[in-house]
């Protein structure tokens, strides 16, 4: 019963809701957005630069721009877990599109993202790295990121109504997801009989992508497709688990 | 005739509680690998009826428990019936639970903002009526402040300010009006009853059977998951009352 342009408000007023929520108990909200993956960049520099010694050129821009991206995913990913159960009193009285709940996560996150590609562009200006057109396809891959960032927060926030302890579980599978994804080391350091599994993982073509917009590299527009292929696929199982079970959140919450 | 607006027909609404599930994946996998059966079926609305014609004003009483908030809340579209047909031909503006459709961390200003357009109504236009709806509520004093600090009273006097205040084509009352002092209480029964004579419907749950008789053409007494009566209010009240002293 809803249509587009009332999905868009509720949208809008989701993230905003968001965003008040966010920096209403703290002003330094959007600082610790950056602050974290910084850090983080210290000291996976220091293990693996300093410590053990990849041969990368440009590692903390590679570190960095890596680890913003993934900041991005995983907080999506843990606070729309529960983004049922923390707007319970939301989907118990009104009968809007559930989807709105968790894709206002991902948007609210992406505002962050956005909002810190300064930090990036400044650290490419230091490392001396050419500003190419390969630029322009930014907003594609930030659109197919997106996708499977929503497809898989969509998947979780559900099944975390159905049960409660999925929380700790996510929080391993991050790990293990952290570092099967080429963040802290680069693609071509994977040994060769690794490969074809590593494949399956959907984050690793979003990641070359990604950097190699930053390191000034070559883009490989099949990469482009392979991400967008992935995404569609994870979104279509995403529609599927919410077909299958929206109807139960409400009472379930 | 008018056209009728709700038509709910043999809704029978069960909750499935797996008690594996609710305690939690591990659980869960646990109580599979046992081969238990840790499901329970518990009926909340069993082969339930009734409509209402546009304009009409319906009460819905029954004991707590016996299902009445269960059946607003198919009628709201939140929850889905487990058989049977639930059929709303308006906007529902809801008034399910105190608080509900609020989030405590947002002030007053823009809980409305945020409730009015979770209920289908475009953001311009809930920022065109916003001060219509906190002149009605008369909480100017605290509208910029968290609803977190608001006292139930002043919980109910939003919401039902929200709902009325934006053209609500059928409005459902939970209960919520109980908890707003005498002066508010009047003013929302005048209210709806304006609303009655301008053709929105009206669902009313109430305790309060001297609310109902004012406001209500007919009544549904839903006892023990079933409607037990139904149709001229004195009637229906009457044997209501009988059965509960």
């Amino acid at each position: 019963m809803y249509n587009l342009r009332q999905n868009i408000d509720i949208l809008l007023v989701l993230v905003q809701k968001e965003l008040k929520v966010k920096y209403k108990n703290s002003l330094i909200g959007f600082l610790w957005s950056i602050l974290n993956p910084v850090v983080l960049s210290i000291i996976f520099y220091f293990a693996f630069k300093i410590i053990i010694r990849v041969q990368t050129n440009n590692y903390p821009l590679f570190l960095t721009a890596g680890l913003f991206l993934w900041q991005w995913f995983q907080v999506s990913l843990l606070n729309s877990l529960n983004s049922f159960i923390h707007n319970r009193s939301l989907v118990k009285k009104l009968a809007f599109n559930r989807y709105l709940l968790p894709m206002s996560i991902v948007v609210t996150e992406m505002i962050h993202l956005i909002a810190s590609l300064p930090a990036l562009f400044i650290m490419m200006v230091i490392f001396k790295v050419q500003f190419t057109a390969n630029m322009l396809f930014l907003p594609i891959i930030i659109v197919e990121s997106f996708i499977l960032v929503f497809a898989i927060s969509l998947m979780f926030s559900i099944t975390n109504v159905l049960f409660r302890d999925l929380e700790r579980i996510i929080l391993l599978l991050l790990q293990v997801v952290f570092y099967a994804t080429p963040i802290v080391y680069t693609a071509n350091m994977i040994p060769e009989e690794y490969k074809i599994i590593m494949a399956l993982n959907p984050f690793l073509p979003i990641f070359e992508f990604w950097r190699s917009l930053f390191l000034g590299l070559d883009v490989s527009l099949s990469i482009l497709l392979h991400c967008l292929g992935s995404a569609v696929i994870f979104l279509l199982l995403a529609i599927m688990h919410y077909k299958k079970y929206i109807h139960l959140i409400a009472e379930r919450l | 005739m008018k056209q009728v607006v709700v038509e709910v027909t043999n809704v029978v609404k069960q909750y499935q509680i797996n008690q594996l599930a609710a305690a939690g994946i591990k659980n869960y996998v646990v109580g599979l690998l046992q081969g238990k059966n840790h499901t329970k079926t518990f009926n909340a609305l069993d082969n339930v009826s009734f409509s209402a014609r546009q304009g009409e004003a319906v009460g819905i009483i029954g004991k707590n428990g016996s299902g009445k908030s269960t059946l607003l809340s198919l009628i709201a579209g939140v929850e889905k019936p487990t058989s049977g047909l639930v059929e709303v031909k308006a906007r529902v503006s809801p008034l399910l639970e105190l608080g509900g459709g609020f989030h405590p961390e947002l002030t007053g200003r823009e809980n409305i903002v945020l409730n009015g357009v979770l209920m289908g109504i475009p953001k311009s236009k809930v920022n065109d009526r916003i001060n219509e709806i906190i002149e009605y509520s008369e909480l100017e004093e605290f509208i910029d402040e968290p609803i977190r600090i608001y006292s139930s009273g002043m919980l109910a006097r939003l919401g039902f300010s929200i709902a009325t205040q934006l053209d609500p084509e059928l409005l459902i009352v939970d209960e919520v009006l109980a908890v707003g002092d005498q002066v508010f209480q009047k003013k929302c029964m005048s209210t709806m009853l304006n609303f009655k004579k301008n053709g929105v419907t009206i669902l009313l749950v109430s305790h309060n059977v001297a609310d109902i008789e004012k406001l209500c053409d007919r009544v549904i007494w839903i006892d023990n998951h079933k409607v037990r009566m139904a149709g001229d209010i004195k009637q229906v009240i009457r044997a209501y009352k009988n059965i509960d002293q």
